[in-house]
């Protein structure tokens, strides 16, 4: 089944005479496995376009459907559950739970996607191994390196294996090695579980890894020869 | 909801749990409201306490006296009954036994310096087994004679005097016998002497505030208070549960308004105190809660995170003022017994009850603010 397909989605920011449009007409799909990148600059849309793709935001105009639901068709609720069930995260700060050690910020993803809680913890367990962690399990995020935090935000982007990643700049606050370490990761395990990917990203360390480039600028997608990439330097290479 | 039942709600609550510093000012402050209104409650109990071993003791089953006196703590000035309508009462059907006594308050002095003074609830009766005398004593024997007086155990603490001492009582010294217990009011305290002390002044001698009796077995209380009141039209017989429930309303009268007052400030005090910290908790843990909407959780179910959270401190912070309102009962009875302090199960559950509600209610008002929280801002770095 299709994990992602954006209709001729618009959407609008602001209220009143501040109001202006973020996102323009854009139809995207993502096939099953596949390693999406979108890329663009600061303020292109890609967050908007990744909210509106998660249900986190309702788009002024056109359908999302995910995984064989269609968005606008859902309550809240219903959407909350969807994207719990079917969507993994890796967001740009890796954003884990800060009370909760490296286990149980990927266990807590799987009990949140219903995954039962035995089998939470066994997935858990696997997740921390197989991305370099396995020792690490009872540590506090604030008590791991940058790049730890990114390879533990992978683990919990896939535990209840879900149909799609949604990534958010996840390199881009890691230098050097570490940001190639944790894109090749993210695109292997991606491929060992069979789940699409579809990475918001400015930095060309992820390109290697992609099976297809899309590009946004002003709110609109285009052709990624359409943008300039940043410098080796600015990408913190 | 999710299938599997308990794991989300325990990983959710060690989630959002607030830091330790946070943890540990919530449950010392709920303590503390919790100390603060089970001493005020306490303090109630105790008082109403020492009352009822005061008039439920065995043998007074009825209390005879003038219209408006209908209490222990204040009468009428309706005057005095003479101390030979005993003998009157007595000979009624049912009446076994019938004996004055004569209430008022006295004030004590210390004879040693520097001189210390107690203004004490004084019982006045036929000693050394006249009814009406003290329910129980713990040190010493009744008093006999007019030289002798029992008083309450946290009076002698108030006037620093043992068994033995010597007080004054209106220019007369006066030998302490007996120590009672269960007879502090708080506000004063009991002292018991005989009868016969009330002749030093012609207004009070061979004069009753009260004729107590005694009933034969089998004997109605509600006969004998009818043929009482039909043959001394005069006079209020009240039985035993009636006198009881008189005093008990009577003390409850005073305390009852300034209790309600003081318990609902410290029961206020603790849901504005959990509060702040789960108003403090929620926008210490944000960003946490931003991303586990973000991942799809129930607001429902971080909603119960949050409220395992206030209620594991609202129960530690309860407990811990169990403890130390128990500690502290068993301190003041030591060091302090002016101040008595009883607690009961039912006082206990019931104040720790409404402590756990009033956290609830505390914590909901910062919770519902996290309708508000738009799992957006986790893409916005």
């Amino acid at each position: 089944m299709t994990p992602l397909s954006l209709d001729r989605i618009s959407q609008d920011r602001g209220v009143g005479r501040r109001r202006h449009r973020v996102l323009h007409d854009v139809s995207l799909t993502i096939a099953p496995g596949e390693f999406v990148l979108l890329e663009g600059p600061s303020g292109a849309g890609k967050s908007t376009l990744l909210g509106v793709a998660a249900g986190m935001l309702t788009p002024a105009e056109g359908s999302v459907t995910l995984v064989g639901m269609e968005l606008g068709r859902l309550s809240p609720a219903a959407r909350r559950r969807q994207r719990a069930r079917t969507l993994g995260f890796v967001f740009q700060r890796s954003n884990l739970v800060s009370g909760l050690t490296a286990l149980d910020n990927v266990r807590l993803m799987a009990e949140i996607a219903g995954v039962p809680s035995p089998e939470a913890k066994r997935r858990a367990r696997d997740l921390l191994e197989r991305v370099g962690l396995g020792s690490l399990g009872s540590r506090l995020p604030h008590e791991l390196s940058g790049g730890e935090e990114q390879r533990l935000a992978i683990a919990r982007a896939l535990v209840h294996r879900p149909a799609l990643v949604l990534a958010d700049e996840p390199t881009s606050s890691l230098d050097g090695q570490i940001g190639r370490t944790v894109a090749e990761l993210l695109a292997t395990l991606a491929r060992e579980h069979d789940t699409a990917v579809l990475v918001s990203t400015y930095d060309p360390r992820l390109a290697p890894y992609a099976q297809r480039r899309i590009a946004i600028l002003d709110g609109r997608l285009t052709a990624p020869s359409a943008i300039a990439h940043p410098s080796p330097t600015e990408s913190k290479e | 909801m999710t299938p599997n039942g308990l794991t989300l709600p325990r990983l959710l609550a060690i989630a959002l749990r607030s830091r330790r510093r946070r943890d540990w000012l919530a449950v010392t402050g709920i303590a503390t409201c919790t100390v603060l209104v089970l001493v005020i409650v306490s303090a109630f109990r105790s008082v109403t306490r020492a009352m009822v071993a005061y008039v439920d003791q065995p043998g007074a089953d009825v209390w005879v006296s003038l219209p408006g006196t209908d209490n222990l703590i204040r009468g009428s000035a309706s005057g005095l009954l003479s101390v030979d309508l005993a003998d009157s009462l007595r000979v009624l059907p049912g009446v076994a036994n019938a004996d004055p006594v004569l209430k008022g308050f006295m004030t004590v002095t210390t004879t040693h310096a520097p001189s210390r003074r107690a203004s004490l609830l004084s019982i006045l009766y036929r000693s050394p087994d006249g009814l009406g005398g003290p329910p129980a004593l713990v040190a010493g024997r009744t008093p006999v004679g007019r030289r002798e007086a029992a008083i309450d155990r946290a009076a002698a603490h108030r006037l620093g005097v043992e068994l033995g001492d010597t007080v004054a009582v209106a220019n007369r010294n006066i030998e302490i016998v007996g120590i009672t217990r269960g007879t502090n009011l708080l506000a004063t305290q009991f002292i018991f002497a005989d009868l016969a002390a009330s002749a030093v002044s012609s207004d009070t001698r061979d004069k009753a505030s009260f004729i107590v009796l005694r009933l034969e077995r089998g004997a109605e209380t509600e006969a004998v208070v009818a043929a009482i009141s039909a043959r001394f039209p005069d006079l209020i017989a009240h039985s035993r549960s009636q006198f009881l429930a008189n005093n008990k309303s009577e003390i409850a009268a005073g305390f009852v308004p300034l209790l309600t007052l003081m318990g609902g400030l410290g029961v206020a005090a603790a849901a504005v105190l959990v509060s702040l910290l789960v108003n403090g908790a929620t926008a210490e843990r944000h960003e946490d809660i931003v991303v586990l909407f973000a991942l799809g959780a129930e607001l429902s179910d971080v909603l119960r995170g949050l409220l395992r959270g206030t209620l594991r401190q609202a129960g530690l912070g309860c407990g811990l003022g169990v403890l130390l309102a128990l500690g502290l009962g068993v301190w003041l009875d030591r060091w302090f017994p002016e101040i008595p302090l009883t607690l009961t199960l039912l006082d206990t559950v019931g104040v720790v009850a409404i402590f756990a509600a009033a956290s609830v209610f505390g914590a909901a008002i910062p919770m519902l603010g996290l309708q508000s929280v738009d799992p957006m801002e986790a893409f916005r770095g």
